[in-house]
């Protein structure tokens, strides 16, 4: 059984480690449980169904139907029945497990003072798999690299193209001779569980985990001085303040946003653009990740 | 000679099922003291530590000679066994078997059951709130058991003998 198969079956109930214990996990990238639907596979091309014995089908009607009773015991398992660890992960809709492996939440959220305090009555859980791929951002670095120095480098793309864990690798490249922190808001560039990154991030690298990019930033470069900070999903205006003030320190960024193409975020985000040398655009080519293009930004931050 | 035996032998069996009902008792009263301890001790841990169920029973149940490590190496088995039960199945088979093994008084057996049915699906403020109380309620059980302990102490150890003695005197 390979690892990535092995480190997510141990944190499923027996139930659901039992059904998917026979399945290839070649390729997959996302398992989903709803509650009255069948068990679903997600591969980067397409969807299947998994039947009571284990195997694959393409047909629905033969899926193994989740019950409201095994979603409330596999949610249980999958926050090691202590929901008080996990509050926080949960209040954001997701569950970090270990491996590196995140599992989605959906239910009935619970309000508190305007804003969701946690979930209840859930009814789906979306399984997705991590896996690494070492060396997927080697191809950046001949174009990052300058005087020595990296260039603040922000990498753009749609959802499910990658940026995370070319981020991941290029702090796992990187950190061989610098020092790093990555401020990981949501867990999901290191995986942290229990304060250990579950995946390899790098020999030189901090991880400042669960913390607000914009006050995340600015917490690194007072206290772990690294000489390169990075961090995904920018976006906001307190984020682009955060880069500038850190900027002064002589740090440097590579970050990701959500966006197509350079051309349209000159139009949406033109002052974070201006913190940032080189934009590198990623995408997806036969239904993998990959890097489209790379490209020199002639405004310097 | 022979009566005289037999009459021992009877008043022996009568006393030793006395002191044996006797053992029983305490026995029950120290499990709950001690399960009260533990639950305090597991509240104020995920009060102050937020500290994973699963990593906290294994980490006290290390410590084989601690007074509840039958019970927290119960659970621990039960939470890693192949079948991966939920928090309340686990806790529930941990209570019964502990509760045979240590005569555990059936009052103290369904508070701890109770809090095992709710155990890791709130928010530590709660979870602690609820072991705390449920620790309060045992402990306030065992000062009654004690008290009621005594006393009951002594009607066994007298009806144990009264009974050994009224077998002899109906045989002879």
């Amino acid at each position: 059984m390979d690892k990535h198969k092995s480190s997510l079956l141990a944190n499923l109930t027996g139930t659901y480690r039992n059904l998917l214990t026979p399945l290839s996990f070649s390729g997959l990238e996302e398992i989903r449980f709803r509650v009255g639907r069948p068990v679903m596979l997600y591969r980067g091309d397409g969807f299947s169904y998994v039947t009571p014995l284990g195997t694959e089908t393409d047909q629905a009607e033969q899926g193994k139907i989740c019950t409201s009773a095994e979603l409330a015991a596999l949610t249980s398992a999958l926050c090691q029945h202590s929901v008080y660890a996990h509050l926080n992960d949960i209040k954001d809709g997701f569950i970090s497990l270990h491996g590196g492996h995140r599992a989605g939440l959906s239910g009935k959220a619970v309000m508190k003072d305007g804003a969701p305090s946690g979930l209840s009555d859930i009814s789906s859980v979306n399984l997705r798999i991590a896996r690494a791929f070492p060396d997927c951002a080697a191809p950046i670095l001949p174009h990052l690299m300058q005087g020595g120095r990296p260039k603040n480098t922000l990498l753009i793309g749609p959802p499910n193209c990658g940026k995370t864990t070319h981020l991941r690798d290029l702090a796992r490249l990187l950190s061989t001779g610098y020092k790093i922190c990555i401020v990981d808001e949501r867990s999901e560039i290191a995986g942290s569980r229990e304060g250990v990154p579950q995946f390899d991030v790098g020999i030189q690298t901090d991880v400042l985990d669960r913390v607000p990019k914009s006050v995340g930033m600015l917490l690194a470069v007072r206290s772990l001085s690294p000489h390169i900070l990075i961090t995904d999903e920018l976006g906001t205006d307190a984020d682009v303040d955060a880069i500038r003030q850190a900027a002064c320190t002589g740090c440097r960024f590579i970050a990701s946003i959500h966006g197509d193409s350079v051309e349209k975020l000159q139009r949406t985000h033109p002052d974070l653009l201006k913190c940032f040398e080189l934009a590198v655009v990623l995408g997806r080519r036969g239904g993998h990740p990959a890097i489209i293009t790379t490209k020199e930004l002639t405004h310097n931050a | 000679m022979l009566k005289f035996l037999g009459a021992l032998c009877i008043l022996s069996a009568c006393g030793a099922y006395s002191f044996y009902y006797i053992s029983c008792q305490r026995a029950g009263r120290k499990a709950t003291g001690e399960l009260s301890a533990l639950l305090e001790h597991l509240g104020n841990s995920i009060r102050f530590q937020l500290e994973p169920l699963p990593s906290l029973i294994d980490r006290l149940s290390a410590d084989a000679s601690a007074p509840t490590a039958a019970f927290l190496a119960h659970l621990s088995a039960c939470l890693n066994s192949e079948e991966r039960p939920t928090l309340s199945v686990a806790w529930a088979n941990a209570v019964n078997a502990y509760g045979t093994e240590h005569n555990l008084p059936p009052r103290a057996t369904s508070v701890v059951l109770a809090l095992g049915t709710h155990l890791g699906q709130a928010d530590f403020e709660t979870e602690a709130h609820r072991l705390i109380q449920a620790s309060q309620q045992l402990a306030e059980l065992a000062k009654e058991l004690d008290t009621q302990g005594t006393t009951a102490e002594k009607t066994a150890k007298t009806l144990g003998l009264l009974l050994g003695a009224f077998i002899v005197i109906i045989l002879l």
